[in-house]
């Protein structure tokens, strides 16, 4: 049993509990008029039954197996949203026999009990972190299965060719020949599948996590004014001694349901003078180095500096936006020595007037959103790696005419797919020799 | 008196193995059959071998087993299936003289020491302090014993179905094992009904051969034991087809057959449905092979391989009528439908001790299977570990990873079977190792430190294994224009031939099995290289221990069945957990999972 929602105080709260004795545990402490009617909001009162007091009311929903999200007898008590009654409510009922349940165990009951594949288990954890209105489309979309339909999709055609092998291995007297081309185009055609499907990783990772810049600059270049305009809140200290804050701040911006994890390096000098600063830049370059992208922001009051230079340097290679700040000030920046040094155009901005930023924010679109077809699923980094095993195997399938070493190679493919869905079928490849084909000399 | 040290009930393939192994091992052993006449009878078609079988008979060659030497002795037309493919799953095959086959093997068992073959009718098994204590035969003999192997085939209970009749029987017109299988209920033993067929033999004479094409066997035949140096061919097989006029009187009359009028309960294979089952099942295939193979060298009776039905006799013959060359084809027995009791396989150790009854061990169809291969497999696991539990030695438990016996115990007593099961080289993890030419170097050692193998077979063997290893390693390393011989072959760069030309003479292959050795080897280097990783790893997981006071039930995740047999087995080794039945890699995973965390937590508690 565990609280379903967040703790904290709030008009109602959700207690779950689940397993086969959820039902007798569930009516000691929710005392109910007449028999459970499973699936039906019931008015009740929650019984303290060690000082045999009432101490709230509140609806339940008892669900029967396999009728439940877990697949397990199940209740979902909603009692008054404060923490004490929902710690009570645990309490009573890990004295009955309950026990506390582990972070997903729900989700990963009603994996076990076959409610749902792996896929979509995973994609109700995700559904809950997305960090965007398109995250959360998206990982729906997982958990209603079109990633799941997919490779249930791709392992039924690696199948369909695995029967065919084994058929010609296994009974090598009926006279069932496997069409070679036929075979390499529906192994071609999964590997291509299963490209696009490993692509889908990034555009799914933004869309779930975001995008994560890092805001590059050296001291007094506007870097927290600019943070702060695009959050359009107060959120870092602005002042104009260099060098203020030295502790990165993170905050989220949504650009059209994307999210963007913006990080200011205040504080961060390319040209360190003491430990802290030289510690500051070196977090900095590490920041840089896990992000998918930075802004460089230069300060158009001053001319261009040896330490705008290093900047430069230090983003060789990455994907950045370069902009320049105090467009409120006379210019001194050389915008053409910008553009020549870092082969981009920059975007010229007042962070203090909150001049330009429409501009920034389109270019941020345009630069970091990627660009893909409207995705209905994603990969996530575990079923990546099974999806990178099963690349590996088709390739090696294509190079091979052997047919024991091609159906050595289907039997990994298939597996790592298998590995996706978190389901093992030996008996497949055989039922469906059977089905398909008339053996019996 | 009789009294002995094993009994082995029937004299099959399961039973010959069984009575065989343990006598070998020094038992003294009585093995009981119905008719002494029909000692490794096949029952069914005239083949030993074939796709996994023929691989399972090397297996039992190298196990010291009577099957591949017996089946040389009296072979009459060999192929090596798949010969075009790959050597793993290249598969031996022998089509026997059957008459000889079940003289020869009489003769032999006959000549072991130890053994003791007697004729009679078992009824019941003997059971003192829950274990087995010796047998009970109809004529109210009881023979005392250590312990006993139960390899009754088709006599459990045996039923035979020719359209609309059925009559009990354990194989045409032989009596039924009745009584057993009562005993065996009674014993609580959970049994099943499964169901086989056979097709029907003609008289060569009335066969116009003329109308089907010719079947020789292989122009090299490749012998069935690794002992034997030569065989030949001695007839030729013949192959035809039904015809959509044969599909229409079999569809008229499918309400005579037996299967499709409702009257057999048991389940039959599927790899090896009868006539009907195929016209049923494929409405569209125009016609069905038809193999015509002479069951021997002196006998007219052919065996019309394709057509096992349980259809009446007259419908069989109108049928026979509508088939070019079998129009005036003279039926000398009917095919005919089986069904009879199984044990549900499950209830069994990986010994093939039954866990109900200490010392009581089944063999063969007993068990849920069907094949002569896969029942002389089990007779010779049961036979041993019946012997090594007398002796009061640790049991043989052949691996998955390094055999197909192990494989089908394995999937035997841990899967058990809804229909009769048959061994096929998909079932193996280890396909590319698992072959016919290094089944000697596989299991031959262990066989002889068992004392299975002859002393003058072990030579040859140690000799062929070390002629194959070294040239094996003299292919890896030895390089031709820059790269390895192994490796120039393995690309297509040189062929076969070339590579044996280069070896230094001494180590050139003697035998075809040792040129495929050597020609999987450096075809399947990387592959077998990758398998060895992945078996070490299971032996390592297989290693760890489960933590004595490890509570089960407290495994979030595990189906309750499972939690309530891992708390009634107690497995001490996830070795042990992956033996008990229903036990799935997801569910040992899991297992694995929390036994690391358990010891961690533990750790942690104490320090």
């Amino acid at each position: 049993m565990a609280p379903a929602t967040p703790p904290g105080r709030g008009a109602i709260s959700m207690v779950r509990l689940s397993g086969p004795e959820a039902f007798s545990i569930g009516r000691e402490i929710f005392r109910i008029k007449g028999e459970i009617t499973p699936r039906k909001a019931i008015y009740g009162r929650f019984y303290d039954f060690r000082d045999e007091r009432f101490f709230d009311e509140g609806i339940a929903i008892f669900y029967r197996a396999p009728h439940s999200y877990t697949g397990e007898d199940m209740v979902e008590f909603t009692p008054h949203g404060n923490p004490i009654i929902v710690w009570k409510i645990v309490e009573l009922a890990t004295l009955k026999g309950a026990r506390h349940a582990e972070p997903g165990e729900f989700t990963y009951r009603a994996f076990l009990n076959g409610k749902m594949d792996l896929v979509r288990a995973e994609a109700v954890e995700e559904l809950v972190e997305a960090q965007s209105f398109e995250g959360v489309k998206l990982s729906f979309s997982q958990l209603q299965g079109g990633l799941s339909r997919k490779v249930e999709e791709l392992r039924e055609k690696l199948l369909s060719s695995a029967v065919l092998l084994e058929t010609e291995i296994e009974f090598p007297e009926e006279g069932i020949e496997i069409e070679r081309e036929k075979l390499e185009n529906t192994l071609s055609s999964a590997l291509s599948s299963v490209r696009a499907l490993i692509s889908s990783f990034d555009a799914g990772k933004q869309l779930l996590e975001g995008i994560t810049l890092v805001l590059m600059g050296k001291p007094n270049a506007g870097k927290s004014s600019l943070f702060n305009a695009l959050l359009e809140e107060e959120r870092a200290i602005v002042t104009e001694l260099p060098g203020t804050t030295r502790d990165f701040l993170r905050e989220k911006i949504i650009l059209d349901g994307v999210a963007f994890i913006i990080i200011d390096t205040a504080g961060m000098n390319p040209e360190p003078v003491d430990e802290i600063e030289r510690e500051g830049m070196r977090r900095a370059e590490l920041l840089l180095n896990e992000a998918d992208g930075a802004i460089l922001l230069l300060d158009g009051a001053l001319p261009l500096e040896p330490a705008d230079e290093k900047l430069v340097a230090l983003l060789r290679g990455k994907n950045y936006l370069v902009v320049v700040n105090k467009s409120d000030l006379p210019l001194k920046l050389d915008l053409k020595e910008v553009e020549n040094l870092t082969g981009r155009k920059p975007i010229l901005i007042s962070a203090k007037r909150k001049e330009g930023l429409e501009e920034l924010k389109e270019m941020l679109k345009e630069s970091f959103v990627a660009k893909t077809s409207p995705q209905r699923f994603y990969v996530n980094q575990r079923q990546r790696v099974s999806l990178k095993k099963a690349e590996k195997h088709l390739v090696s399938a294509l190079q091979n005419r052997a047919p024991e070493i091609v159906a050595e190679e289907l039997r990994g493919a298939i597996l790592a797919l298998e590995e996706i869905l978190g389901k093992i079928t030996p008996e497949d490849v055989l039922k469906n020799i059977f089905s398909r084909f008339c053996i019996g000399k | 008196m009789m009294d002995t040290d094993v009994i082995v009930v029937g004299a099959g393939h399961a039973g010959a193995e069984a009575a065989y192994a343990s006598a070998k091992m020094g038992l003294q052993t009585l093995l009981i059959t119905i008719h002494l006449e029909t000692v490794g009878q096949m029952s069914c078609n005239p083949s030993i071998g074939g796709t996994a079988k023929g691989q399972l008979v090397r297996e039992i060659d190298a196990m010291g087993g009577a099957m591949a030497k017996v089946g040389d002795r009296c072979g009459i037309h060999y192929r090596l299936l798949n010969r075009k493919k790959g050597p793993a799953i290249q598969a031996p095959r022998a089509q026997e003289d059957k008459a000889c086959y079940r003289l020869a093997m009489k003769h032999f068992l006959e000549g072991v020491r130890n053994l003791v073959l007697y004729q009679g009718i078992v009824t019941s098994v003997l059971v003192k302090d829950g274990k087995a204590a010796g047998v009970k035969t109809l004529e109210g003999l009881k023979i005392k014993a250590g312990a006993v192997i139960l390899t009754p085939g088709t006599f459990l209970n045996g039923l035979i179905h020719i359209g609309e009749r059925n009559y009990p029987s354990g194989r045409a017109n032989e009596p039924a094992s009745v009584e057993l299988a009562q005993n065996l209920k009674k014993l609580g033993f959970q049994m099943g009904r499964l169901k086989t067929g056979t097709p029907m033999r003609l008289h060569a004479d009335t066969i116009d051969y003329s109308k089907f094409e010719v079947q020789e066997g292989d122009l090299d035949p490749v012998p069935l034991s690794f002992w034997t140096d030569k065989v030949e061919n001695k007839i030729i097989c013949y192959l035809g087809y039904t015809n959509e006029k044969v599909h229409r009187i079999i569809r008229e009359n499918l309400h005579r057959s037996a299967l499709y009028s409702g009257r057999i309960v048991g389940i039959g294979p599927r790899y090896c449905p009868s006539i009907e089952d195929k016209i049923v099942k494929f409405p569209h295939h125009k016609r069905h092979h038809i193999f015509l193979e002479p069951e021997g060298l002196d006998t007219k009776e052919v065996y019309a391989n394709g057509l096992s039905s349980s259809l009446p006799y007259e419908v069989q013959e109108e049928f026979l009528r509508a088939i070019p060359g079998l129009e005036n084809a003279v039926m000398m027995r009917p095919g005919y439908a089986i069904e009879y009791d199984f044990v549900q396989p499950t209830q069994l150790r990986h010994t093939l001790e039954t866990r109900l009854i200490e010392n009581l061990f089944l063999a063969g169809q007993i068990n849920g299977t069907s094949g002569y291969e896969e029942a002389a497999g089990q007779g010779l696991v049961a036979g041993i570990n019946a012997a090594l539990k007398l002796k009061g030695k640790n049991p043989l438990v052949l691996a998955r990873e390094i055999s197909y016996i192990g494989v089908m115990v394995d999937d035997l007593v841990t899967q058990g079977v809804d229909e009769p099961y048959r061994l096929f080289t998909s079932r193996a993890e280890r396909r590319l190792y698992l072959r016919a030419d290094n089944a000697d170097i596989r299991l031959t050692p262990l066989a002889y430190s068992l004392g299975l193998v002859p002393e003058e077979d072990y030579e040859v063997f140690l000799k062929s294994k070390e002629r194959r290893e070294k040239a094996r390693k003299y292919l890896l390393l030895e390089k031709r224009e820059g790269i390895p011989i192994a490796q120039a072959y393995a690309s297509g760069k040189i062929s076969l031939p070339q590579v044996i030309s280069s070896l230094p003479e001494e180590l050139r292959p003697r035998k075809q099995d040792e040129l495929r050795f050597l020609d999987a080897e450096m075809r399947y280097k990387g592959y077998l290289e990758k398998e060895i990783r992945v078996a070490e790893r299971i032996k390592k997981e297989e290693a760890l221990e489960i933590p004595e006071d490890m509570d089960f039930s407290s495994i979030h995740g595990l189906s309750n069945e499972l939690k309530e047999k891992l708390s009634r087995y107690r497995p001490r080794t996830i070795a042990e957990a992956r033996r008990i039945p229903g036990m799935t890699p997801a569910a040992l995973s899991l297992l694995i999972g929390r036994i690391r965390e358990w010891r961690k937590r533990r750790g942690s508690g104490n320090s």
